[in-house]
């Protein structure tokens, strides 16, 4: 596993690529360019396993992927603090790899006969196979139901191992290997057997030490081992008391001095082509007394092709990976989306009914999709120091004060804000815009009031009414004014800014 | 609005801290303390001053505890269990995992060896722990719909943290204790650059500038290792949890490094667990510690063993650990009767013993007797050395977190009186900062500002959003770098983009801000152009060479006309050619007495922001000054500008009026 690794990926790589890596805690904030605030939230499948929020200024998207509620190793599922946001992705795809058994639940444990030449020591575990599911999220019958199907594998473990078979793991899911590894060993306990377990992996040591040091992403049980002083899992005592044997690799000379048969192995991989599971199946797969266990997701036949003639008997369990059909409907309902993006691929399973509050779109592979948006404005935050540099003026025709606003604008978590201007800016009580038309009579009797004299004149025959009022005294002055335009021409600037005022007052502007 | 702050324990002293902070309807304890140095009522906070009927349920949103010391949890038992408070708690995993030990060695001391009354019961911790929820660094807790809190890393003891808070827009951050330099087991506080109204921060050394605490490292390892070399025996009388895993990786470290082998012990029970704890929780340990782990856990230590007592009167050197720390019973108290006669054996003794103890009397002077009770004594002809690590963050280090926090103010809790109040006088004139340090039980109202919250057009932030992504792009930076760069890029949006809008102010409707070109729209109202305007007359001196004889002809017999009005092909191009020249002498002229290089020039005239010139040639211009009859030295420009650029262009036009053109 180490070459094929080493050849295609070198190990600098991996460190490089890891080093440009945010961690992030469940419930961190990240945030990207200021405007996108992201934080993860435990989904429950596997150890730092999660759902994403993803807070832009425009939409508020939960990511939801592959979720457990009731894991027993790591955090369940986090939903609410998925809540509220207008947008579900809704990316479970685990249902996809059960299409063929929906109807009776994703999980069963089937023995593989055919593979297995109708090997009739094996049990039958069809009466293990769901019948019906009460229709609740969170309830235990999750919990039980893995519970049950463990129970059920260490059955079997024991069987083999009491019939003098050894019992090969290949490696898959962490927190499964883990729970496998509790249970086959209280199991042993209470049989009385004393079968070494061993671990070979050149990742098992670090692993397993790491797994003993994160209580923060472990399950409420497994914390509450933390609160009471014991360790997280109990490979840590199992290793004490020399029940638990961790080797690098399969060559090492400590593993070949203690080496005893039937033993249990948790190795990798589980795709059967690498790692040492590879020799110890060339050794055990002619041995009908051996016991091969398989998360479900391999093919079997074609996993088994290289060790033909196959009489080592083969246990296939699916454990739960994801949000079962049934209940994504509950979960959306809980989550209160507005839009959902849900997997064309699903589409047929698709529980929508008419009666939701939310709507569906369908994503596929490679194919871009449109998003509504559900923002028509963004939302800012006005410091209170710039509020008190508003000078609002109340227009005349209708119930609306205006203000011109001029200061500093900046993106922070995901808000806008505005701020006072660092250095004062100039502010002038000028107005810029105007709308509306100036009564020129009105006009002149402002511009008497300021002392300005000057007299009418009106060109009628104009296509557009152009009326002009000359200023003769104190200083000459030239105001044309029209429905949309007006112009002042004046040489003197003191007589231009009394003109100006006397229009601003008379004319909507700001 | 304001923020409102009552200290309950740790105002102007050190011992039982607990601050209670209302804010935006919300009402939060920091810390539930309680005092070392007093057994009477003093001990506890008083809490009747938060409830006077005891509904404290009603009275307090939640509890948060910074870390397991007791003067900052040793109340909480009493606190839930005897005073009846069953609202939420929060403290971070080590501390929920380390606080009943600490709590229920605290209680034993008490209850077995003074023979106390017990404020609380074993069973009071337990079920007090129960309701505690465990927070993880920098994870955003929602207690509520309006309260969030996050926790920061806070150096200091495992698990120690900063507890930041916030109710709508007010945010406050309390310290509680912290230490702003790595040290061997633990880093250094760690705290995003947050908008703070309020910072509440520890001030244990107020005025202290410490030096570099390798020397003081040292000069301890040279003591133990000259003691274990001489044959003699080391006492570490130390609590269980903190400094004694501090001074054990010292140690181990040293004994590996000097390959010394002689034996370290920790005695039984509490300091072993501890460790264990040690090992489940690296996570909140230095970086250097985390790194390491996956090989080799550093709590495991090499040279550490479990004592036992039949070792005490063993022969030969060894170091023991004991507690507990000061001396005042149990375990440490009997090795130390026995090991103090020798004068080739060492007991360190902590930098802080509370009087009545022993180890505050070994403290003051060097007595060669100890009077244990009337009848007992103990000989002390052993070496004394007093440790002075602390894992308190020093002066530089508290105006470090202030300027580097910039809160709008700062309350001091946790030091000493006199140095609070010269800290508190560094803080405001040197960091223009308010700050204050209130006593016990005293009462501080803290007044916030409220930012107004408002909408904002799409088209608005189009506009200053162009400036504002150019800012960041610039700095280069992505979400890959590390967090602290990060700072920078919002430190880079917060550079000054201007931003000019028009706030529109409906009765009954949030505030909107949308950009000028939308307001007439927005009002349903048409524009009205208001222009000023001067048709400027400049001198010209005339050069035989150019055709300005034909120019002037046609200006004569055409009216000045705009653009967009079609006439003769032919007459226009000789028209505008030499019009064209005379903008670009104008042109030129003006850019060298304004020294301005913005101007534009477009087909017929020439611009400058909203100030327009063109060649007038309409000897009827309504914009001329009829008194200045046309000259043949003298060209006109039409000139018309928005009132907004009335100064510049009274200026320009004032510069053009003293012109003289040579064509």
């Amino acid at each position: 596993m180490g070459r094929s690794w080493g050849l295609g990926c070198p190990c600098t790589d991996i460190k490089e690529c890891m080093q440009k890596i945010q961690p992030l805690k469940y419930g961190e904030e990240t945030c990207f360019n200021g405007s996108v605030i992201m934080k993860a939230y435990s989904s429950g499948l596997d150890i730092g396993s999660c759902n994403w929020t993803i807070n832009s200024l425009k939409r508020s998207v939960t990511y939801l992927s592959s979720s457990l509620c009731m894991p027993a190793c790591w955090k369940g599922f986090d939903y609410r603090s998925l809540l509220g946001n207008d947008l579900v992705i809704f990316s479970d795809l685990s249902s996809l790899n059960s299409t063929a058994n929906t109807c009776t639940e994703t999980h069963e444990i089937r023995n593989n006969d055919m593979i297995v030449d109708n090997d009739p020591s094996l049990r039958s575990a069809s009466a293990l196979s769901k019948v019906e599911i009460p229709h609740q999220l969170f309830g235990t019958d999750e919990t039980s139901d893995e519970i049950e199907k463990i129970s059920f594998l260490c059955s079997c473990i024991i069987d083999s191992l009491e019939g003098g078979g050894s019992v090969l793991i290949p490696v898959g899911r962490l927190g499964t290997v883990l729970l496998l590894l509790e249970q086959i060993s209280d199991s042993l306990e209470s049989f009385n057997l004393k079968v070494p377990i061993f671990m070979i992996s050149p990742t098992a040591e670090e692993t397993l030490a790491f797994v003993n040091t994160v209580p923060e992403w472990l399950s409420k049980q497994r914390q509450q081992k933390l609160f009471s002083g014991e360790a997280l899992f109990n490979h840590v005592e199992l290793r004490k008391v020399n029940r638990l044997h961790v080797f690098p690799s399969i060559y090492s000379s400590e593993l070949l001095m203690m080496w005893q048969e039937p033993c249990i192995i948790f190795s990798p991989h589980w795709s059967l082509r690498l790692g040492p599971v590879v020799p110890l199946l060339h050794r055990w797969h002619a041995d009908p007394k051996s016991l091969l266990i398989l998360e479900q997701g391999v093919n079997v036949e074609v996993a088994l092709l290289p060790f033909r003639p196959v009489a080592i008997k083969v246990l296939q369990c699916s454990f739960l990976s994801g949000i079962m059909m049934h209940k994504v409907e509950p979960v959306l309902e809980i989550l209160h989306p507005k839009l959902v993006l849900y997997p064309e691929d699903l589409r047929i399973q698709d529980p929508a009914k008419e009666n939701n509050s939310w709507s569906y779109l369908y994503y596929s592979e490679n194919v871009q999709l449109r998003v509504p948006s559900f923002v028509e404005d963004f939302k800012a935050c006005l410091e209170t120091n710039l509020t008190f540099q508003l000078r609002p003026r109340r227009l005349t025709q209708q119930n609306i004060a205006i203000a011109r606003l001029k200061g500093r604008i900046f993106l922070s978590k995901g808000k806008y804000f505005l701020a006072a201007p660092r250095i004062p800016m100039e502010s002038s009580n000028k107005q810029l815009l105007y709308w509306g038309s100036i009564e020129p009579t009105c006009l002149l009797m402002a511009l008497q009031e300021r002392g300005l004299v000057g007299t009418i004149h009106w060109n009628e025959d104009a296509a557009n009414s152009v009326c002009t009022i000359q200023i003769t005294n104190p200083e000459k002055a030239v105001i044309e004014t029209s429905a949309r335009k007006t112009t002042i021409s004046c040489e003197d600037e003191n007589t231009a800014t009394l003109i100006y005022e006397a229009l601003g007052n008379l004319c909507d502007g700001i | 609005m304001g923020i409102e702050c009552l200290v309950l324990g740790a105002g102007q002293e050190v011992g039982k801290s607990c601050v209670v902070v209302s804010m935006g309807g919300k009402r939060i304890m920091f810390d539930c303390g309680m005092h070392m140095g007093y057994l009477d009522n003093r001990r506890f906070p008083d809490f009747s001053l938060i409830s006077k009927t005891g509904d404290f349920d009603a009275a307090l949103t939640c509890v948060v505890i910074t870390h397991f010391h007791l003067d900052h949890v040793g109340a909480l038992p009493y606190f839930t269990e005897v005073c009846g408070y069953h609202g939420p708690i929060y403290m971070t995993y080590p501390t929920k995992a380390l606080a009943p030990l600490m709590l229920e060695d605290y209680r034993k001391v008490m209850v077995d060896r003074r023979g106390e009354e017990e404020q609380f019961t074993y069973d009071h911790i337990m079920e007090c722990m129960k309701k505690v929820t465990p927070l993880d660094l920098k994870q955003t807790v929602q207690v509520d719909k309006d309260l969030e809190i996050r926790a920061y890393y806070a150096g200091h003891v495992l698990g120690a943290a900063m507890i930041y808070a916030k109710v709508g827009e007010s945010t406050i951050v309390y310290t509680g204790d912290y230490n702003m330099t790595p040290d061997r087991h633990l880093g250094a506080a760690h705290i995003d650059r947050l908008q703070l109204d309020l910072l509440i921060t520890e001030s244990t050394y107020a005025t202290t500038i410490r030096d570099s605490k390798y020397a003081r490292e040292r000069e301890f390892l040279r003591a133990v290792h000259k003691c274990v070399a001489g044959g003699g025996k080391v006492l570490i009388p130390t609590f269980a949890l903190g400094r004694a895993q501090e001074l054990c990786i010292l140690l181990d470290d040293y004994w590996e490094r000097m390959n010394l082998k002689v034996p370290i012990y920790f005695s039984a029970g509490l300091t072993i667990q501890a460790n264990m704890y040690y090992k489940m929780l690296i996570g909140w340990t230095s970086q250097k510690i985390k790194d390491t782990s996956s090989v080799r856990n550093t709590f495991d230590f090499k040279h550490v063993c479990p004592f036992d007592r039949s070792l005490i009167n063993a022969s030969g050197p060894c170091v023991l650990f004991a507690t507990p720390g000061m001396i005042s019973g149990g375990f440490s108290l009997e090795v130390f009767k026995q090991w103090a006669p020798s004068e080739l054996n060492l007991v360190t003794l902590p930098g802080y013993c509370v009087a009545g103890t022993i180890g505050h009397k070994l403290m003051s002077g060097k007595p060669t007797k100890i009077d244990l009770d009337k009848d007992t004594y103990v000989d002390v002809r052993c070496q004394i050395h007093q440790l002075s690590f602390s894992p308190h963050t020093d002066a530089k280090g508290i105006m470090d977190l202030v300027e580097y926090l910039s809160p709008k103010h700062v309350i001091l809790v946790h030091g000493e009186r006199p140095k609070m109040a010269l800290l508190k006088e560094r803080i405001q004139s040197e960091l223009g900062i308010q700050c204050y340090y209130p006593a016990n039980n005293e009462k501080l109202l803290i007044s916030t500002t409220q930012n107004v919250k408002i909408d904002v057009t799409k088209k608005f932030i189009r506009n200053c959003s162009s400036a504002m992504l150019r800012n960041v792009k610039n700095s280069s930076l992505s979400i890959s770098d590390s967090s602290s760069k990060y700072t920078e890029i919002i430190k880079l949006a917060r550079e000054d983009t201007t931003a000019e809008g028009i706030l529109l102010m409906e009765k009954t409707k949030t505030a909107k801000l949308i950009h000028e070109n939308e307001l007439l729209r927005t009002l349903g109202v048409k524009e009205h152009q208001v222009r000023f305007a001067f048709c400027c007359p400049v001198e010209v001196t005339r050069m035989e060479h150019l055709s300005n004889e034909a120019n002037t002809t046609h200006c004569h017999e055409n009216s000045f006309r705009k653009v967009d009005v079609p006439r003769c092909l032919a007459t226009e191009d000789r028209l505008t050619t030499a019009n064209k020249t005379l903008l670009h002498i104008l042109l030129s002229e003006l850019e060298t007495r304004t020294e301005c290089k913005n101007i534009q020039i477009a087909s017929e005239s020439l611009q400058l922001h909203t100030f327009h010139v063109c060649v007038c040639s309409d000897e009827h211009c309504s914009h001329r000054k009829k008194e200045n009859g046309v000259g043949e030295s003298v060209v006109y420009f039409c000139c018309s500008w928005s009132p907004c650029d009335d100064r510049l262009a009274r200026e320009l036009l004032q510069i053009m009026g003293r012109l003289t053109l040579s064509c």
